[in-house]
């Protein structure tokens, strides 16, 4: 038992020491536990949020994959939108870190070489530009911080560049937890000579409710000024280029009219309209790409590496090639080969429709031409049928059928919001014949040749069958089909394209 | 640890003063490392410079301030006792005291000093009640010459009574003492060593608070004028600019005041006669006269601490008048009078001005757009984390705690600063028209002999001390 100095009184006063000194033991050990709480905190709001760029993943081999046949496009870049990269945020448009870096990769390896705005800006002006065999332009919207973070180091190994394009409102200064840029980085990035900066401002395309037109265009002409203002300060200089929040200039009607205006009046020179899903269809940029509305190819969490190139190439426009059987064939609910007469031949294996159509080729440049072909297979139980400026392979509804049955020629359109319409038909009895019916199996000559607004369809020994098609059927490529009863075969032999 | 730890607890319920090896090594440490944290805060800030101008502004000259503060106050030396024994006047202007004014005669009498070398002037500032014939009568005791009575016939101000006995004495040294302050017995022999140095115009000796234990306001200001007095002085007494001289015990060189006298005496401000801050406004002119002026922190006196929240924050509110105007004015004069302390006074004025508006601004952010101030709180916790690691080096008296609560209360009525500066032209104390007791004989010692430890009272006594915080602002 301790003996306290100057203790008097016995038990009692004990159980009040005892008590006492419970009680500042108690105060001050949890005095000490909420002091070091506070210094933890103090620590955390202390510590300034500089992330360091991450070193790019080392991809197996497997990962990355080489198509020997990806064409050269040197006329035509193809503009690729990022968003945000990380492995820990979840999104549509956000791929892991790495997926991203596959997708790099594969650019890397299938010979892909990136281009400044300059190019693109010559480019759409239909200036003269050199282009490398396969250019790419690399975008990444919003400047999030792992545009600093991910895609720096992975563009520094694979030797690109990139166009990011800020939200500048949300710029932080550094040292600030956010997940976007801070200006420091940007100077890092502006000094790395990889990166070019253009602009991303919010609410563009629409009017506010409750907003006219007068204080819509001054609302756009201030944040369009306040963005280039805080560019400027930041980096030194203006943005040449916008980026349209979600997606397009669209909304009211007139605003893609009035908005471009409004944009070179503040300095920009290109517009970048958001990249259509990986799976829709979008244009590399080409000497007909208007500047105020430049396509890109949006990047989904979910594309592969694989179908980046398959992406790119439908992305890429390309001539109307005569030799249509070479072309990459199809099959669409049928059995479709080229054979080797260089035949087309379509077969369906119950009743129904079936067709041969053109596989990620981008017909967006097949306007006016001319298809040769001798059609073989036609009985009371098939028809066959050829279609041109078939919208699929140029990313839009529509497409001009020619259905040639034992007994009948028609011809029809669909229309873009995917109605029919009958345009003109002939009926195939031969006469001169006697009224008698054709042999089975007898062979057909046909020449469809669709220019401008009209289309002329030619069998042999029948009157040519003309018909006006709608405008805004304007291009598009060939495809081949059938409809049938029940298993049959039709064969297109030596199809021939010529362009008009 | 445990065991360390219980052991000075154990000692400390029945001795009051020492604190454990143990203890005073953890506080200290815990004092050097909230002290790197805020310091590695201020680094970030200024190499990531983030946030709105004004509060990083606001963020960075506190935390130098007041981590300046505690690197100073480490650099705090006792003046050396040299047994230098000067002449010394004990000037005690008395206002409506009654019998309070004996007992300040009778506690000064008995103070160790040699009897012929210190004499006590009593000034009687036209009181309207029996103070007069409590001081004539008190001073009979004594033998002639000792205690000199002095009547000013009417009621002329608390600066126009000090001045009187000013010029009734030729003692080397003034001694200022609020009546209702009690200096322990060495006090006067202790404050006086300073002035063995030639250029020293004022010592400041170290005030408690006598009614600690009273209520929770009065133990928050116990620690708090220990923490104005053993860092903020220790602090401004290192560059030789303690920029008020509390009046309520201090000392000052005679020659120093003679040449600064009438103009302190009749100091006009905005139009008005000041009535208060005297005691500011006299350390900030000897200080203007190029005198240096120290802290003692061995030179101790006990004071009352107004025991309600009204009292409290009148008291308050005169300080922070006096502050408001002699803050500027001495640093119209500090860049060339003593220029070593102009960063650490800039400091003080800017953060002091700045705080107010903080406190407002974080209040109408919080409640207007819910947005919390962590860093600003976080900030304020460990700095008042700080002074009660400090206090309970300092004082062993489980009163540590109140510094965390006093810390909160102090922030919160800064921006009372506001009002007070808009008010500076009203020259009203809010106590010298009403009369508070004061009488009560168990509000201090007979026999003058200073409590070992701060002694619960039972009432307010006498009128309030114009102590003035010296800055200390969290």
């Amino acid at each position: 038992m301790t003996t306290y100095p100057g203790t008097r009184g016995g038990p009692r006063r004990l159980l009040d020491l005892a008590r006492t000194r419970l009680l500042r033991f108690l105060l001050g050990g949890l005095s000490v536990v909420a002091l070091i709480s506070l210094m933890a905190a103090w620590a955390k709001v202390t510590v300034p949020f500089d992330p360091d760029q991450l070193a790019p993943l080392d991809l197996p081999a497997t990962a990355v994959p080489y198509q020997p046949d990806q064409p050269d496009h040197p006329d035509a870049i193809p503009a690729l939108t990022y968003h945000a990269i990380s492995d820990t945020e979840r999104g549509d448009d956000v791929l892991s870190r790495r997926r991203f870096t596959e997708h790099l990769a594969t650019l890397a390896r299938n010979g892909y070489r990136t281009v400044r705005l300059a190019d693109v800006e010559r480019l759409v002006a239909g200036e003269p530009v050199t282009l490398p065999a396969k250019p790419l332009l690399l975008t990444f919207d919003d400047g999030m911080a792992s545009t600093w973070t991910v895609v720096d180091p992975v563009l520094k190994r694979y030797h690109f560049t990139a166009v990011t394009f800020l939200i500048t409102s949300r710029i932080v200064e550094p040292g600030t937890p956010s997940a976007y840029l801070s200006t420091q980085q940007l100077k890092r990035m502006r000094d790395s000579g990889r990166w070019e900066f253009g602009s991303r401002t919010p609410d563009l395309h629409r009017r506010l409710p409750a907003e006219t037109a007068r204080q819509w265009t001054e609302r756009v002409n201030a944040n369009l000024a306040r963005s280039q203002d805080s560019l400027t300060r930041v980096l030194g200089r203006p943005a040449v280029a916008v980026s349209y929040p979600l997606g397009a200039a669209t909304g009211t009607p007139e605003i893609p009219e009035v908005l471009p205006e409004l944009l070179g009046q503040q300095g920009f020179r290109l517009a970048f309209a958001g990249g259509q899903g990986a799976s829709g269809h979008s244009d590399a940029l080409d000497p007909t790409s208007s500047r105020w509305r430049l396509a890109r190819l949006g990047m989904r969490s979910t594309t592969l590496a694989g179908a980046l190139l398959t992406t790119i190439r439908k992305a890429v426009p390309v001539a109307p090639s005569a030799d249509l059987p070479a072309q990459r064939w199809e099959a669409d609910h049928a059995g479709c080969t080229v054979t080797g007469e260089r035949a087309i031949q379509v077969g369906v294996m119950a009743e129904g429709y079936g067709a041969c159509r053109l596989a990620g080729t981008n017909t967006t440049r097949w306007r006016d031409y001319q298809v040769s072909t001798r059609v073989v297979g036609i009985d009371r139980h098939a028809t066959a049928i050829l279609a041109v400026r078939d919208g699929e392979g140029a990313g839009r509804p529509g497409r001009l059928e020619i259905a040639l049955g034992e007994s009948s020629l028609l011809t029809r359109q669909q229309r873009a919001d995917g109605t029919w319409e009958t345009l003109g038909s002939l009926t195939l009895t031969d006469r001169r014949a006697g009224g008698s019916q054709r042999p089975a199996g007898a062979a057909y000559e046909v020449q469809v040749e669709i220019r401008g607004a009209q289309l002329s369809v030619r069998v042999a020994g029948l009157p040519q069958l003309t018909s006006a098609v709608a405008p805004e059927i304007d291009r598009g490529g060939v495809r081949f089909a059938m409809a049938a009863d029940g298993p049959r075969t039709v064969m297109f032999e030596r199809p021939v394209l010529n362009v008009l | 640890m445990s065991t360390a730890g219980l052991e000075t607890g154990a000692v400390a319920t029945v001795e009051h003063h020492s604190s454990g090896r143990f203890t005073l090594t953890l506080a200290c440490t815990g004092v050097a490392v909230v002290c790197l944290l805020v310091a590695w805060h201020v680094w970030v800030r200024l190499t990531f410079f983030r946030g709105d101008f004004v509060m990083a502004l606001y963020t960075v000259v506190v935390s130098v301030y007041v981590l300046s503060r505690f690197v100073l106050a480490a650099f705090y030396r006792l003046p050396e006792d040299r047994g230098f024994q000067p002449t010394v006047a004990i000037i005690v202007p008395a206002y409506n005291e009654g019998v309070g004014v004996s007992r300040t005669i009778h506690s000064c009498m008995a103070l160790d000093y040699p009897a012929e070398k210190v004499e006590l002037v009593v000034v009687n500032d036209g009181s309207c009640d029996d103070t007069l014939d409590y001081m004539t009568s008190a001073a009979a005791h004594y033998a002639n010459g000792r205690v000199r009575c002095i009547d000013l016939g009417s009621n002329q101000g608390k600066r126009a009574a000090m001045a009187a006995g000013i010029r009734n004495t030729s003692a080397e040294i003034l001694v200022f003492i609020d009546s209702d302050s009690t200096p322990a017995p060495d006090a006067i022999g202790r404050l006086v060593q300073g002035f063995a140095q030639d250029d020293v115009g004022a010592i400041s000796g170290i005030t408690y608070v006598r009614n600690a234990v009273r209520n929770t306001l009065t133990r928050m200001q116990a620690v708090r004028y220990v923490i104005s007095f053993d860092l903020l002085k220790r602090a401004e007494s290192v560059l030789g600019a303690v920029t008020c001289c509390s009046g309520c015990f201090a000392a000052y060189r005679r020659a120093s005041v003679i040449e600064v006298l009438s103009g302190w005496e009749r100091q006009r401000f905005l139009g008005v006669e000041c009535t208060y801050g005297d005691d500011r406004a006299l350390t900030n002119r000897v200080l203007r006269a190029g005198w240096q002026t120290r802290y003692d922190a061995s030179a101790v006196a006990w004071t009352e601490a107004p025991t309600t929240y009204r009292g409290f924050l009148k008291q308050q509110a005169r300080w922070k008048k006096s502050w408001a105007r002699e803050g500027p004015l001495l640093l119209c004069h500090i860049w060339r009078s003593r220029t070593r302390a102009l960063p650490s006074i800039a400091a003080q004025t800017l953060a002091g001005v700045l705080s107010p508006i903080i406190v407002l601004y974080m209040i109408a952010t919080s409640v207007t757009a819910g947005r919390i101030a962590t860093v600003y709180l976080i900030g304020l916790g460990l700095i008042a984390s700080a002074y009660c690691l400090l206090y309970r080096m300092l004082r062993n008296d489980d009163l540590w705690p109140y510094a965390l609560l006093g810390a909160v209360l102090y922030v919160l009525i800064s921006p009372q600063l506001i009002w007070s500066a808009l008010r500076i032209r009203d020259g009203s104390w809010g106590t010298r028209t009403v009369r508070a007791g004061g009488a009560d004989p168990s509000s201090s010692d007979p026999d003058g002999s200073a409590p070992s430890i701060p002694r619960p009272l039972d009432r307010i006594s006498g009128r309030q001390a114009t102590m003035v915080g010296g800055g200390a602002r969290t």
